[in-house]
């Protein structure tokens, strides 16, 4: 008797800790995986929006004409690639009473009203408040509605290079979001004054100005810098080429103020001398100018193609890096004195900052 | 009850309850143990990235890694290209902002591979990463990949992204072999590839490289990642290492002066259309009708495997080679004859040294031929003016199908017949012009006479080839 | 101690054994410790291996395809431009086992725009087909198909791992325009009538060459939409657009058939319909353009005015059944593939200029600091389709130069319907740029500063 009762003791034993066990450890990999993006991308997802901007003389139907060629024989650009395509776009809620934060681009030219659509299919109409242009970045406001709006909030929580990411997006269907994954792959982008997020989870017209989370479903950013043209190269970033942009909840929260306020912020025109230096001078013993660019300070002040710069400010240079950290530092308006070597000749220059030239 | 039997049926009691809250918790805890996987896997992403970054190098206006402790390091050929222009010595910069000087040692510019060394002090050691066996590689083996695409960033730290082999060994040829970059062996890759990751590895799991990342396919014209992505396999590096240390410029080799075309009722291995006189087809022994089924042991079914195999190799390498001719198997051997590198259209040129290097001397036609038409003879898409083709009667959109008497199958044959002639010989071109048939006399001059006279030749406009190959 | 703790104590210890890690890592000295990640690729690896071999390349004509065996009797699921590439060739298919085999078109459905074909069956490994029902954004998808031939080059096919990154359908005037599973998987050029599979290896969806202009990913047209179709086209019976079941006038429900799928979603006689699937409706012919050309099992979201209210219904589109599909809207150009026989190349008829057709470019020009500048380009014009952008400023036309908008104006007058130009663009960083455009034509004209 007391034998059998150990066994069966024993056995329930072994269950209850095996059990327990297999809650924790086995399984498979990409199941957990994908449940946890499901969970938490549905669960953010709640906060990002529709968005639909009539512009002013456009109220036709009118539809994507997508080319029906085969791709083989595509030979140039596609029709529209290089142009807002027609439809909705994505923005993220970011406060209960229905703010929203999107990005500039998708509010650009003749507004004439804005509507919101939530994921439940409930539409709003919405105001535009405050935006840059400069930062990509726009406000909205929804007229009216029950002040419960799902948001998700604006933090300086910090994130590492190599973490998850996923982007979210509303464009396409107003009940089911789009959701793409990936890395964090920088910070501080693409300008300084700039700062924003790179990641490799996709990016393009359609989910521009909606959500960049963490693998938990808190607010990283809202993204931004999708658009042809952009200041880093003059085709843009290409739509989901896997270089994608957002803005900081950081920097978004540093602009609320103004942007609650109605306000159009620009950013300052940066410093900017007008030289460029060779990179493959390596004698240590300066920065060689290979260019002196047209309409700069640089220009003015009468420095030439071929001067060697000695010192900035009184410190020696070794390297064109040592010049553009002094520079880096410096404001518009600001003097910077260079010690250049021309030749047999010493001069000296004494140059006030301009802003840099449009399109530098 | 006893107060052992009372202990007995608390202890069972306990197991019983224990039991359930397993059950019940399960879930919570299993959705806990989700979110725990989740961020084991980021974390060894992490580690993976810590670990393989510091071999990552900032050269010019791409990337390189350092593959061993002595400096030695390897990026794209179109990327030191443009970074040892001005100058023999450039400055590299690692992920960690420590720079070197560095300097060429020996370059494969059909291969898109350089190798370059790091100038180190005695005993001074930097960090690297292995080759690894891309061979061996399975696809769905994850990678991740560093690079600098759009050129975005304001230091030398990389960006990454993760993706999986989509492919392996794979011939990427979309031009007359020696007219552009030839991806011979390349893996294929899902990780994202733009612009500004050339030259920056393919690293596997286990820290090593399997390849340099050098080209993308894009699509309707605009450079950005469509998730294909190709690299030099490390297996290709690994073969022209004791090449490239010891010598300038590499050269792989090939087989000229055949036509191939598939078997008819899609037999499997390479149907011998058509073998010239006087190439080296014709001195290894191929016969027209012949199909060739293996190269050393390894079976071919198609034309990208048989060239694959061949080009993979330097110049000068031997192979024994097996046709079918007569139902009767006949294995040939030899070796192959150099492809030299002869860019067009691409818009790359060669660095001072090596244009003097140049043979300034070859005979030429004058003409621009459309690198898109790969059968049926050699189109011409522009006459360089004052050359023999000029002065010929040549004109654009002529088809050259045949120059004294020989059938010209394509631009291949026509490269390969030019070189047997001297500058000053005379050769007749016989074309195809709006559907009518003429012969014209063309006398072939120098290269460089034709560089130097009158304004410079229009290269044309670069060829167009679906689907378009880009370098980032 | 009495014996039954003691064995109590045995028992966990036994039980500790087994929950242990089930192996011990052999010590590798360099390689990184990832063991999650070498996992996950383990995972990986055993998907593909699934899957490889009932991948198929198909080569018709000068193009190439993927396709992929669903049964053991030889049959095939690949793209619906198959017929209209293989033209009076042989279609041949390439098996990762080296061989290449020759196929027969069974069947066409236009509509799922995909093709059945039929092949020798020898040995062939037929995928599992999934349910695309099941399918949710975020869940893992992978691509296997034969990118830029890797199948007929390279003997395997190619494999890419990504997510399900969307779920909608595409817009109506596509070949293309029913629902689509969105991946970020990599699709390119060759991948198109290869499967997506899920994680398991099962068949969630075929690979599409369409794709949405603002994702810029590939699509997949869902299994189930095909499952419901797919008897059919083995049978060669006739394939019908998806049903809708609710008749209208001025886009206005008129009557709603009794047990149809648009009684089902909630839609109601008097309802308005002002959108379909994010276009603005605003004629029958509107919405017949969205609704005829679709598949059965296509989802559209359907916004309709009820009175003070409004309210958008999702609504999936019935089998379709003769008789009761939606007449495609008059006048606009069958979708090219759409008839296609094999031999036959379907050409979108051209429409010729009616009375009261005038040149049409589609931008809006303005005066600045001498020269002249584009400030409007309105969407799915010839400019439009030639990318000019707002910002831009035309130098020159043809050659000629262009200051104001009145010499546009004049070269303006002097340009025909069909003909080609060539506008030199600058834009106000100095980036310039040529493009042609082909004037287009537009009944009525509107006045300058319009083109």
């Amino acid at each position: 008797m007391t034998k059998r009762r150990t066994i069966i003791c024993a056995l329930v034993a072994a269950f209850a800790l095996s059990f327990a066990a297999h809650a924790f450890a086995l399984g498979s990999e990409i199941a957990a995986l994908q449940k946890v993006i499901m969970k938490n991308g549905d669960q953010a997802a709640k906060a990002v929006v529709q968005i639909r901007v009539f512009r002013k003389g456009n109220e036709e139907p009118v539809y994507e004409k997508i080319p029906t060629q085969p791709m083989l024989q595509m030979q140039n650009i596609a029709p529209g690639y290089m142009t807002r395509p027609y439809g909705p776009c994505s923005g993220v809620c970011i406060d209960k009473d229905g703010f929203i934060l999107t990005s500039y681009f998708n509010i650009s030219g003749n507004v004439d009203r804005i509507t919101v659509t939530f994921s439940d299919g409930k539409r709003y109409p919405a105001k535009l408040l405050g935006r840059s242009r400069d930062l990509d970045v726009a406000l909205l406001k929804i007229d009216g509605g029950p002040g419960n709006f799902p948001a998700l909030t604006l933090t300086d929580k910090p994130a590492k290079v190599g973490s998850f990411v996923m982007t979210i997006g509303r464009a396409e269907n107003v009940f089911q979001h789009t959701l793409n994954f990936g890395l964090m792959t920088a910070t501080g982008r693409h300008r300084p004054e700039i700062q924003a997020w790179q990641f490799d989870a996709r990016v393009n017209y359609g989910n521009t100005g909606g959500a960049l989370v963490d693998i938990e479903g808190n607010l990283l950013g809202v993204i931004a810098y999708c658009y042809p043209n952009s200041p880093a190269t003059p085709n843009g970033l290409g739509q989901s080429s896997g270089v994608g942009l957002a803005n900081t909840c950081v920097k978004l929260l540093g602009m609320m103020d103004d942007l609650k306020a109605g306000k159009v912020i620009t950013l300052p025109s940066r410093a900017f001398i007008g030289i460029q230096m060779d990179p493959a001078y390596l004698k240590n013993d300066g920065a060689l100018i290979n260019e002196v660019l047209k309409g700069t300070a640089a220009e003015e002040a009468g420095v030439l193609t071929g001067d060697l710069v000695t010192e900035v400010d009184g410190q020696a240079i070794a390297n064109p890096s040592q010049v553009i950290a002094i520079l880096k530092t410096k404001k518009i308006g600001d003097k910077v004195q260079l010690k250049i070597k021309r030749g047999d000749k010493v001069l000296t220059f004494e140059i006030t900052l301009k802003a840099a030239p449009p399109g530098m | 009850m006893t107060v052992n039997r009372k202990l007995q049926f608390a202890a069972v009691a306990l197991l019983a309850l224990s039991f359930m809250a397993a059950c019940s918790s399960g879930s919570a805890r299993a959705e806990d143990a989700d979110l725990q996987k989740a961020l084991a896997l980021q974390q060894d992403i992490q580690s993976l990235i810590a670990k393989t970054q510091p071999a990552f190098l900032k050269v010019g206006g791409g990337c390189g890694v350092v593959i061993s402790e002595d400096g030695y390091f390897i990026t794209c050929y179109h990327v030191a290209v443009e970074a040892f222009r001005q100058s023999e010595t450039i400055t590299v910069t690692f992920a960690d902002g420590n720079h070197f000087v560095a300097r060429r040692v020996g370059w494969d510019p059909l291969g898109d591979t350089a190798l370059c060394k790091i100038d180190l002090k005695e005993g001074q050691k930097v960090p690297f990463l292995e080759l690894g066996d891309s061979d061996a590689v399975k696809i769905g083996e994850m990678v991740i990949i560093y690079g600098n695409p759009f050129s975005l960033s304001n230091d030398s730290k990389p960006t990454m992204s993760f993706g999986v082999i989509s492919a392996k060994n794979r011939f990427i040829s979309l031009a007359p072999l020696g007219t552009a970059f030839l991806y011979v062996d390349a893996l294929q890759t899902d990780a994202a590839m733009n612009p500004g990751n050339s030259g920056g590895p393919m690293i596997s799991l286990d820290g090593k490289v399997l390849g340099i990342n050098g080209l993308i396919f894009t699509r309707y014209g605009f450079k950005a990642s469509t998730g294909l992505g190709f690299a030099v396999s490390a297996n290709q590096i690994k073969t022209y290492l004791p090449l490239l240390k010891k010598s300038d410029l590499i050269y792989h080799g090939t087989i000229n002066g055949f036509a191939l075309d598939n078997p008819p009722d899609a037999q499997p291995g390479v149907h011998v259309q058509q073998v010239q006189n006087g190439t080296s087809a014709a001195s290894w022994g191929f016969k027209a009708g012949d199909l060739i089924v293996k190269v050393n042991d390894t079976p071919v079914d198609n034309a990208a495997r048989l060239f694959l195999l061949i080009t993979k190799a330097p110049e000068q390498t031997e192979f024994k080679i097996t046709v079918m001719r007569d139902g009767k198997e006949v294995v040939l051997s030899g070796k192959t004859e150099r492809i030299p590198w002869q860019p067009m259209g691409q818009g790359l040129e060669l660095p001072p040294q090596q244009q003097q290097r140049q043979d300034a001397d070859r005979p030429v036609l004058g003409a621009v031929f459309d690198t898109q038409l790969t059968e049926g003879g050699a189109k011409v898409e522009s006459v360089t003016p004052n050359s023999g083709a000029a002065k010929g009667g040549l004109a654009a959109g002529d088809i050259i199908t045949k120059i004294d008497g020989n059938a010209m199958a394509n631009l291949t044959a026509v490269i390969d017949y030019i070189k047997t002639k001297k500058p000053g010989d005379t050769i007749k071109v016989t074309i195809m012009r709006n559907g009518q048939e003429f012969t014209v006399d063309v006398q072939l001059t120098r290269l460089s006479d034709i560089q130097k006279a009158g304004p410079n030749p229009a290269p044309g406009p670069p060829p167009v080839q679906p689907p378009t190959p880009d370098l980032p | 101690m009495s014996a039954i703790f003691r064995n109590l104590l045995l028992a966990a210890a036994a039980a500790a054994v087994l929950i242990m890690p089930l192996a011990v890592r052999g010590v590798e000295s360099d390689a990184p410790k990832i063991p999650a990640l070498e996992a996950l690729q383990k995972e990986y690896l055993e998907t593909y291996s699934k899957v490889r071999d009932g991948v198929v390349g198909v080569t018709a004509g000068t193009e190439i395809f993927s396709g992929f065996f669903i049964s053991d009797d030889g049959l095939i699921l690949t793209n619906g431009d198959v017929p209209r590439a293989a033209g009076q060739n042989q279609v041949i298919i390439q098996l990762t086992s080296g061989e290449r085999r020759k196929a027969t078109v069974v069947a066409i459905d236009r509509f799922n725009f995909i093709c059945l074909l039929k092949t020798d069956p020898k040995g062939v490994k037929p995928l599992a087909l999934g349910a695309s029902r099941d399918v949710k954004v975020g869940q893992f998808v992978m691509t296997v198909a034969n990118a830029f031939a890797s199948l007929q080059n390279e003997g395997e096919a190619a494999y890419s791992v990504g997510l399900v990154s969307g779920l909608y359908r595409l817009n109506g005037d596509q070949i293309y325009s029913g629902g689509v599973i969105e991946t970020d998987a990599a699709i390119n050029l060759g991948s198109e009538g290869g499967p997506l599979v899920n994680a398991d290896g099962k068949v969630v969806g075929v690979i599409a060459k369409q794709y949405s202009r603002s994702r810029f990913l590939g699509t997949a047209v869902p299994i189930d939409q095909v499952a419901l179709v797919l008897e059919d086209l083995k049978a060669n019976r006739p394939i019908f657009s998806g049903y809708f079941g609710a008749h209208f006038k001025d886009a206005g429900i008129t009557e709603v058939d009794k047990g149809s799928p648009a009684e089902t979603a909630g839609l109601k006689k008097g309802d308005k319909i002002t959108e379909i699937d994010n276009v603005i409706i605003a004629t029958d012919d509107d919405v017949t353009t969205m609704l005829a050309n679709s598949p059965a099992g296509t989802t559209c979201n359907i916004a309709v005015k009820r009175g003070a209210d409004e309210m958008i219904l999702p609504v999936t589109l019935g089998k379709g059944v003769e008789g009761k599909e939606i007449a495609p809207p008059a006048a606009k150009p069958a979708p090219p593939g759409g008839e296609a026989k094999p031999g036959g190349e379907a050409k979108p008829p051209v429409e010729a200029p009616k009375p009261g057709d005038v040149p049409y470019i589609g931008f809006k020009l303005a005066d600045k600091d001498g020269s002249v500048e584009i400030v409007d380009v309105e969407p799915g014009s010839p400019a439009a389709a030639a990318i000019v952008s707002v910002g831009q400023k035309i130098i020159s036309v043809d050659g000629k130069a262009v200051k104001s908008v009145a010499e546009f104006e004049a070269l303006f007058a002097t340009m025909r319907i069909g003909q080609e130009i060539t506008l030199s663009l600058q834009n106000d960083q100095g980036w310039k740029k040529e493009l042609k455009v082909v004037v287009g034509k537009r009944n009525g004209r509107r006045p300058a500063p319009e083109f």
